[in-house]
């Protein structure tokens, strides 16, 4: 037999399932014999296809890894692999659904009322995230597969792709305006596709649509959320191949909602076995996928409603065995399925409950808009009023063309298995429990039960439960109310929100080098850093460290340090913005010389430090730390809005390089690549000159953070490489090696040099860091300067020290600092320093603890090691090997 | 000296297989597969080159409150009185000769009206070009491609990274020039190529541009 | 927290291109009374209602804008580069 074009297999729980075009998973599933989709939430009892229009939790799967996909508007693929969540090891045989059978012992609420020690949640916690919830996760990185992101700009978004919104999105693309029109199931048409009685057809319109290039159709997509400014968070399932969902952030100058209504179950015992469906399911079954629900069908309907679906079911080949009215049904009898239904007629056999339900708004999203859902009597629905500008309701949702299907609020049969809330499984008793209990308010009521807040959203709960909560609490719907409608809804997996990981990573100029050289590198926000080299002839980390650090010490070493912030400051008032903004002075900086400062706001709070280079009399450099570019070039120009002063500030941090070659070996090493003299009497130490090296026109800064005689040596990104390769070239007749941060860190806390951020915080003024000498007070005004002057004239209540351990101990950053016991301090940084033979380091200490000076005692694990405190750098406290 | 510029794509490239050649003092990618594969998938779907040798000249001062007159290249205006010019490297000098034109400002005392600076280094540059050009662009920022008019800039964050995007179509072909800082080069070079999988976006190099008929 | 503003060089964007600035102040002389110099550092109007306030185009022409928005909406007004 020739194998039908139109027909394909995929996978449920590893056995192959026949898939027809058209399908989605679950009407395969159902025509292949499938009743059982889903154990419930808390209770494992079976469930099975209630709405087949993704507005109910009953068919969750897991396909092709994705936890929790809506089986019943998720279309059959062929190959695609489907498996069942919640329940082992199958749905049929679920061992856990013992729990269904002790459900007296889970009262309403019952986590609060059982887990009263904090031992008991310890030992509960377990077995219940294994018996509870909904789908697993899949691991991180799991296959090729992968999220995406999308934005999209509109005129108009129409949301719905039913009558109502083909019509709204025809007028407005008609009208000139650009449209996305978003639909969430995986044929446009909505109602009219399934119910017959309705002549119209959409294929016309459809057609049309689709011709038009102002309209972009977003099928298989629902809208979560409508936030301020109409941006609409859309989520795509399966926009090609490979990619899992797609995330579209659409901006609309005006929303149409036209998300029609939906229906809700009645409330009834066992409302909930599989077999029991809504009318609006059944009919989707039989017309769009031309399956016969079942043998045997009794209708729950208020008088006249039943007509249509009775009709629909009798062509399909289903006997309708009765149509009986809500207030009539007593309960569904069978335990895995629906077998009959007791009514106070009597007994009635069948395998199919079919329930005409309340229809209620779909409105979700206009209350998220800021509109308010007001009930009306007449049509049995919360109806949306006062809409904000720009975001219209059309069609259905408006609750226009509604009635009531039975009184509200109704009298509910209390009883432990009538379900509301299909998603929690929270039956009408566990919302008179907890009403009792106080909880009489809907919101309170909600959060207590967890009402509405499951994967529906409400959508099949929430007029039912207003409806008991107005009944036993003796007010009407109106007064009940709703509880308020928030974003997302429908929930949204966290890896749409996450996107496509793509993380911004900078590297330097001379990166790839690095890796030639064994680099171990270390994130500094978005950078990648060497922190130090693999070296052969070393065998540890530390090791590695301190040999860079004896190669600086001792000869010299050459550092990456590209990722210092660097703005270019042109104008004739550059001195002065400078002068306003640092507590240095900068107006006289002569051109050809360097000055350090640090960067304060009014507070004196010390936010960034960095060296300035005059290069001309209208023409200064700056560099920032590495992780502060940002903030000071903002800094700088806020503080130049409307002074009218001639200044210019430029961000040239991407295009160049810049390395720092420091040691007593580094002045050998440059003079063989540079026509630039190098002599302590013609290039002094804080001193800058504009000149060739290796050919490549540079910029050099004659400074010392790591302490040593060096140049920072700045020159267009584009040689980074080439130049690395000549500095190392240059080097190698004096053993001179590359260093990466950590070395740097340890040589420039061997000359206390603060890094700040590191050894400050955001309390810590320059007068307690030591750095007294940075404020400038003498100048008429600076940013800082006020608080500054109040902070110079009393005594500070913390300083920043240094210390000196006096055993073998390397206590670690961060750790607490005791005197006699008492806690008065912190180290903010401290290393092994190879020159004291001992561990260094920074610390804060209460004004008290640092004048006294003598012995500190700093946590180390569990016991306490011995420091002494010390004045000045632990190495060349004179700086006379800067000067060399 | 004579070592060439490398663009903060050179090694991106030599992973992708690059053949390169000299082109004004730097290496560029002269073709990766074929220059005629590339230039028809670029035109098919769309494809992205490396444009980082490109001249960029960051214009600021107040003599710039009209856009500047030049008998080359492009200005794009960044904000008020800031603008900036791209242009091929021979042009640079026709440029800045073109800039710096005006008659001596008669009162002394006032600053000059224009400061340059050159920024050829500071930005990685590419061209994404082709018919789905927008469609991908679309998927890494929230800025609104589709309502940028041609030879019209606009500035925003692509795959998180602050860009200035210059729209300068090739003949008839969308093409959109993407500026970030040079260290994000390799970064949002990857997240544009893994945005435009769906449409086969595909590296080309110079060949494959002046097959089309660009001038470079 | 999804507003608009209205750039004046780039138009109307996403309030996540922006950094939040703080409120327009006057910043004192320098020799100002301390209670100005606190006054000014540490407090906030914090208004309910329009209030003028700094914002950053981060994101866009990276120029600092002062706009008008209305703290209870978070409508802005007006959007405009101060002289």
């Amino acid at each position: 037999m020739a194998e039908n074009s139109d027909r394909f297999t995929f996978q449920f729980e590893g056995k192959p399932v026949e898939g027809r075009s058209g399908d989605t998973v679950a009407s395969a599933l159902y025509r292949a014999g499938r009743r059982i989709f889903i154990r419930s939430f808390k209770y494992h009892r079976p469930r099975g296809l209630l709405c087949l229009a993704g507005k109910c939790p009953n068919c969750m799967m897991n396909v092709d890894g994705t936890p929790n996909v809506k089986a019943c508007i998720t279309p059959a693929r062929a190959g695609m692999t489907v498996s069942h969540q919640n329940a082992y090891p199958s749905l049929e045989h679920d061992w856990l659904a013992v729990v269904r059978h002790i459900d007296w012992l889970m009262p309403v609420g019952w986590y609060y009322k059982t887990m009263t020690h904090e031992w008991s949640w310890h030992a509960a916690e377990p077995f219940i995230r294994k018996v509870a919830g909904l789908g697993i996760a899949p691991e991180p990185g799991n296959g090729s597969k992968h999220y995406e992101h999308a934005w999209s700009h509109a005129e108009a978004a129409v949301i719905g792709g039913g009558p109502a919104g083909l019509q709204a999105a025809l007028e407005l693309a008609q009208d000139g305006a650009q449209v996305v029109l978003v639909d969430d199931q995986p044929e446009l048409g909505g109602h009219l596709r399934y119910s017959k009685s309705k002549k119209a057809d959409p294929a016309a319109m459809i057609a049309e649509l689709r011709s038009m290039p102002s309209v972009e159709v977003v099928s298989q997509a629902y809208c979560f959320g409508l936030y301020e400014g109409n941006l609409l968070g859309i989520l795509q399932a399966n926009p090609y191949a490979g990619t899992i969902e797609r995330l579209i952030h659409v901006r609309a100058k005006l929303v149409v909602v036209a998300t029609g209504v939906y229906e809700v179950p009645f409330i009834f015992e066992n409302n909930d076995l599989p077999g029991a469906m809504l009318s609006t399911g059944v009919q989707r079954l039989i017309h769009l996928h031309g399956i016969k629900p079942g043998r045997s069908a009794v209708i729950v309907a208020s008088a006249g409603a039943a007509g249509e679906v009775a009709d629909d079911l009798r062509t399909a080949g289903t006997e309708v065995v009765a149509v009986v009215g809500p207030d009539e049904v007593i309960s569904a009898t069978g335990s895995s399925h629906v077998t009959g239904v007791r009514t106070q007629k009597g007994q009635l056999a069948c395998d199919l409950v079919v329930m005409c339900g309340q229809r209620v708004p779909d409105a979700g999203l206009l209350h998220q808009a800021g509109g308010n859902l007001t009930w009306n009597e007449e049509r049995g629905a919360f109806v949306p009023v006062d809409l904000p500008p720009n975001v219209k309701a059309a069609g259905e949702v408006t609750g226009a063309s509604l009635f009531r299907a039975t009184p509200l609020p109704s009298k509910p049969e209390f009883d432990k298995r009538s379900f509301v809330c299909f998603c929690s499984d929270v039956s009408t008793s566990d919302l008179r429990d907890g009403i009792g209990e106080g909880f009489n308010h809907i919101e309170t009521l909600k959060r207590y039960t967890t009402l509405t807040m499951g994967p529906c959203q409400g959508r099949m709960c929430q007029l039912a439960g207003i409806g008991v909560c107005a009944h036993e609490t003796g007010r009407t719907m109106a007064e009940t109310g709703v509880t308020t409608g928030r974003p997302p809804n429908p929930s949204v997996s966290l890896g749409a929100l996450a996107g496509p990981r793509h993380h911004p990573i900078r590297r330097t100029p001379i990166h790839h080098a690095h890796d030639l050289s064994s680099a171990v590198w270390m994130d500094m926000g978005e950078w990648k850093r060497p922190r130090y080299y693999k070296s052969a002839s070393c065998n540890s980390e530390q090791a590695c460290i301190e040999e860079e650090y004896r190669a600086v010490r001792e000869r010299a070493g050459l550092i990456d340090v590209s990722t210092l912030g660097k703005l270019e400051v042109k104008g004739r008032d550059a001195g002065r913005l400078l002068d306003k903004v640092y507590t240095n002075r900068f107006s006289d900086l002569k051109p050809g010389r360097v000055r350090y400062s640090v960067l304060c706001d009014e507070a004196g709070i010390m936010l960034d430090d960095g060296t300035i280079s005059r290069l001309r009399e209208d023409h200064y450099f700056i560099t920032t730390t590495t992780g502060n570019l940002d903030f000071v070039y903002q800094w700088l120009e806020w503080w130049l809005v409307g002074t009218g002063w001639d200044v210019h500030i430029t961000d040239v941090t991407g295009g160049r390089a810049a390395v720092n070659l420091a040691g007593p070996r580094a002045r050998e090493v440059l003079k063989a690549l540079t026509p630039c003299d190098l002599s302590s009497d013609a290039f002094p130490y804080m001193a800058c000159r504009e000149a060739e090296v290796s050919g490549v026109p540079a910029l050099l800064l004659r400074i010392g953070f790591v302490g040593e005689t060096g140049w920072e040596i700045h020159f267009p990104a584009d040689y980074g490489e080439y130049l690395w390769a000549e500095l190392l070239d240059a080097s190698k007749a004096f053993g001179i090696r590359p260093f990466g941060v950590e070395a740097q860190r340890l040589l420039r806390l061997e000359k206390r040099h603060v890094i700040i951020g590191v050894d400050t915080d955001a309390l810590s003024s320059p007068y307690e860091a030591g750095m007294a000498w940075v404020a400038k007070l003498d100048k008429a005004d600076f940013i800082g300067r006020n608080a500054l002057l109040r902070q110079a004239e009393v005594t500070p209540q913390q300083s920043l020290v240094g210390f000196v351990m006096k055993d073998d101990t390397v206590p670690q950053d961060g750790a607490s600092i005791l005197v006699d016991g008492t806690l008065v301090g912190r180290v903010t940084s401290t290393r092994y320093s190879p020159k004291n033979g001992k561990a260094v380091g920074l610390a804060w200490l209460t004004a008290k603890s640092a004048a006294a000076g003598g012995e500190i005692q700093i946590c180390v694990n569990d016991r306490t090691a011995t420091a002494h405190l010390v004045q000045g750098a632990f190495y060349d406290p004179a700086g006379e090997r800067l000067r060399m | 000296m004579h070592a060439l510029r490398q663009t903060s794509l050179f090694h991106e490239h030599e992973r992708a297989g690059a053949s390169f050649i000299e082109h004004h003092g730097w290496y560029i990618p002269a073709y990766f597969t074929r220059a005629q594969e590339e230039a028809q998938q670029l035109l098919k779907g769309a494809g992205l080159t490396d444009m980082s040798w490109m001249t960029k000249l960051d214009l600021k001062g107040y003599g710039l409150k009209t856009t500047p007159a030049l008998s080359a290249g492009c200005a794009w205006c960044l904000g008020p009185q800031h603008y900036l010019i791209t242009c091929k490297p021979p042009e640079r000098k026709s440029v800045i000769r073109d800039l710096f034109s005006f008659p001596v400002p008669q009162d002394l005392s006032l600053p000059p009206p224009i400061y340059l600076t050159d920024m050829t280094s500071v930005y990685a540059q590419f061209l994404l070009a082709g018919p789905r050009s927008r469609d991908i662009l679309r998927k890494l920022t929230s800025f609104n491609v589709y309502a940028l008019e041609n030879l019209a800039c606009g500035q925003t964050n692509i795959a998180h990274v602050h860009s200035t995007v210059l729209r300068n179509d090739l003949g008839s072909v969308w093409a959109f020039h993407i500026l970030v800082s040079r260290e994000y080069g390799e970064s949002v070079w990857e997240a544009v190529l893994h945005a435009g999988h769906e449409f086969q976006l595909t590296p080309f190099g110079l060949d494959a541009l002046e097959s089309i008929g660009s001038d470079t | 927290m999804s507003f608009l503003i209205p750039c004046p060089h780039c138009g109307k964007r996403s309030v996540y291109e922006f950094r939040f600035g703080g409120e327009v102040k006057t910043r004192p002389e320098p020799d100002a009374p301390d209670a100005q110099w606190m006054e000014y550092t540490y407090t906030k109007a914090n208004e309910a209602g329009v209030q003028k306030e700094w914002w950053f185009h981060r994101s866009g022409c990276r120029h600092w804008l002062q706009a008008l928005r209305d703290t209870r909406t978070n409508e802005v007004l007006d959007a405009f580069f101060p002289e």
